[in-house]
């Protein structure tokens, strides 16, 4: 709670803040208010527990170590973000403070999504996370695939609103509650009614595949990330997934966990179809953030099997790791792409040839975090995909086996990067703009994944 | 409440109702009756109408609206606090006023944003 | 509200469904943009029907709390969203969805 309100007066003092002629102290202001956050966070995580704050609001809240973990990602992701900003906000002038604020005011709602007990918290939370994000995926206002995508983004977002809401209207009805913790009661006791629970069961459980973009629920996923601004993008990728896996664990694992049965069998359908088709598509794609889209939605896939397993002891630890690991990757491989795609508005994966003469230590970023993605054995991507494995292999083992091929399928369109960065011969005259606020953001993101590969135990045993 | 009381209330809207009803048939009753193409303008004097009513209007008007339409809706909170305000307490009041100071917050931005000044 | 619970709450349900499928279906078939955001408001408002017979069918109030929030939700989400529309409208001078295509390759 004590992050959520600092991030939350921050939000507000950078907005008004944006509004004096001196636009320069905005982003440390942010970033200020984000390690503040992140710092007592971590305190509460690591010793003195979330003092107070658990009662009260009427008990909508809940910080567990597993919601102050996952706030601990979030932060740690908005924070090298917003290290990035420096870059991928140039073109923003006029509203830059805005932007930082719609920013912040977003992180509040994956901060209410880690730790909601009551699904109207659950509700709120995600709708303060979208509707920042419809105004930032325009934030270019004369950019036609930017106005498109926020367009495609808001009316995907209502409409998914929607049958979230109706799912959750269905579930109130079946159990008296919106308490996750009285429907674990009433469905375990049997004071239900069957069939409007588990019809609004599936409608959240449609509602939520659509916010964490989980095949046959993705389609809108490729051209948003593809028209939005390139932070922007990822910030979706990253917060948004790890919001929206963190909140879809904690409902299923606490509110529908005696109805496991019954969500069960949908859930794996989702995972093998999530895993399979976006790997397969994205073999075929030329363009880096359409195939870091489907890439995204693919890691949405392995997610996914945390959730079928979130009975097993560890599997909160998995897809802790997990969502770290992939994103500091992703915005990593963001801060490269973004250094080479921007100054010369190429977003090919051609744009990349000869990289690692121009920018040897941004390349090898970038290839890091391509390795990471993809799980290669010594990064902590592998880790990642070890727990995650492990924890769901004993009920679902066919599932691991398709994970397993799909991760060797993916292998194939991370290495196209790394090859045109390495081993292409054609040159391109592309110039690699830089600005110092990506070098602390590639150290802290360089420095993270080295620890998570060393003791990758460390983080993994925090839940 | 007994039945009975509500009677003030049937008689204030027969009283309201029977008003209206009256004013609109006598008022075409007493009246003299002409009609030409002059008379069906929409202005029958002063300047003569130009196109059509139905163009589309500044979007300054959308901007207020929509800030209309969320303070407005914003009001809503109110509802359930002054229904209860007497058991809340203090807790109560003090949570209000945080709610409406972040209002109100919101309101100095859009007002230092610019957003009501007419001639941008 | 006794009058209210001699009517079943299976017919509210049934309302509110279909109601429900109406909005469902006029985002996915209609190509208007304003047209498809009072659909998915007519989706919302569906929900409060419901959320309002439910709360009043278990007399708990949980539920009428939530229909505030709903409904403020949805101001919040209607004011974004036309704020997008008119940036587009802008840009392109069309509220047609199917212009825009661009990003589908």
């Amino acid at each position: 709670m004590t992050a959520l309100l600092i991030i939350f007066a921050t939000a507000i003092f950078v907005l008004f803040a944006g509004l004096t002629k001196n636009r320069s102290w905005l982003q440390p202001l942010a970033l200020t208010g984000c390690g503040l956050a992140l710092g007592v966070t971590l305190f509460e995580l690591l010793g003195a527990g979330p003092g107070g704050w658990n009662h009260m609001y009427a008990d909508m809240f809940e910080f567990t170590d597993y919601a102050l973990a996952f706030s601990a990602v979030a932060l740690v992701s908005a924070l090298l973000i917003i290290g990035l900003s420096g870059y991928g906000f140039r073109s923003l002038h006029d509203t830059l403070g805005d932007n930082y604020g719609l920013i912040l005011f977003s992180l509040c709602g994956a901060l209410c999504m880690f730790s909601f007990t009551n699904l109207t918290m659950l509700f709120l939370g995600i709708e303060i996370l979208s509707i920042p994000l419809y105004v930032l995926a325009g934030s270019r206002r004369n950019d036609l695939s930017g106005n498109e995508a926020a367009l495609k983004y808001f009316l995907m977002g209502a409409f998914t609103t929607g049958i979230l809401l109706f799912g959750m209207a269905l579930v109130y009805g079946a159990t008296a509650s919106f308490d996750i913790h009285s429907i674990a009661s009433a469905i375990s006791d049997g004071r239900h009614s069957a069939g409007m629970l588990h019809t609004g069961i599936i409608l959240i459980l449609i509602g939520l595949g659509f916010k964490v973009s989980a095949v046959p629920f993705h389609f809108w996923a490729p051209d948003v990330y593809t028209g939005s601004p390139n932070l922007i993008t990822a910030f979706m990728a990253t917060v948004v997934k790890t919001a929206g896996f963190a909140a879809f664990y904690r409902l299923f694992s606490v509110g529908f966990a005696p109805a496991i049965d019954f969500w069960s069998i949908p859930v794996a359908g989702m995972a093998a179809l999530t895993m399979t088709v976006a790997n397969l598509t994205a073999i075929f794609q030329t363009d880096f953030k359409r195939m870091i889209a489907y890439s995204s939605i693919s890691h949405a896939g392995y997610l996914l099997l945390a959730i079928l397993a979130c009975d097993v002891p560890g599997s909160e630890g998995a897809l802790l790791f997990y969502s770290l690991t992939y994103s500091v990757a992703t915005i990593l491989a963001f801060g490269a792409y973004m250094t080479i795609a921007e100054p010369n508005d190429d977003g090919s994966f051609e744009a990349f040839n000869g990289m690692s003469k121009k920018q040897p230590l941004l390349a090898a970023v970038l290839a890091i975090s391509m390795l990471s993605l993809a799980g290669i054995p010594p990064t902590a991507g592998f880790f990642g995909k070890y727990f995650l494995f492990t924890a769901a292999f004993a009920k679902y083992p066919w599932l691991i086996v398709l994970a397993v091929i799909n991760s060797a399928v993916s292998i194939y369109y991370y290495f196209k990067i790394i090859i045109a960065m390495y081993f292409t011969r054609e040159e391109n005259d592309y110039a690699v703009v830089t600005s110092p606020g990506i070098r602390w953001v590639v150290v802290l993101g360089l420095l993270l994944i080295a620890f998570l590969t060393i003791v990758p135990g460390s983080v993994y045993a925090l839940i | 409440m007994e039945p009975s009381g509500y009677m003030p209330i049937v008689l204030q809207s027969l009283v309201a109702l029977g008003f209206v009803a009256l004013v609109l048939i006598v008022v075409p009753l007493l009246g003299p009756r002409r009609k030409s193409d002059k008379k069906n303008e929409n202005f029958e004097c002063g300047i003569e109408g130009q196109g059509n009513a139905r163009m589309p209007v500044s979007i300054k008007y959308l901007m207020t609206a929509i800030l209309f339409v969320l303070f407005d809706v914003e009001v809503i909170f109110f509802y359930p606090y002054a229904v209860n305000f007497r058991e809340m307490g203090f807790n109560g009041f003090f949570a209000v006023l945080m709610f409406v100071g972040v209002f109100l917050l919101g309101f100095y931005y859009v007002l230092r944003k610019g957003a009501f000044e007419w001639d941008r | 509200m006794e009058e209210l619970r001699t009517i079943p709450i299976e017919y509210y349900l049934y309302l509110s469904t279909v109601l429900f499928c109406i909005g469902v279906l006029g985002v996915l078939m209609r190509r208007n943009a304003i047209v498809v955001l009072m659909c998915v408001e007519l989706m919302l408002n569906a929900v409060n029907l419901l959320l309002a017979a439910f709360s009043t069918y278990l007399s708990d109030a949980q539920g009428q709390i939530m229909v505030f929030f709903i409904m403020v939700v949805a101001a919040a989400e209607a004011a974004v969203g036309l704020g997008i529309l008119v940036m587009i409208y802008r840009n392109t001078k069309s509220t047609d969805i199917s212009l825009l295509d661009k990003l589908r390759n």
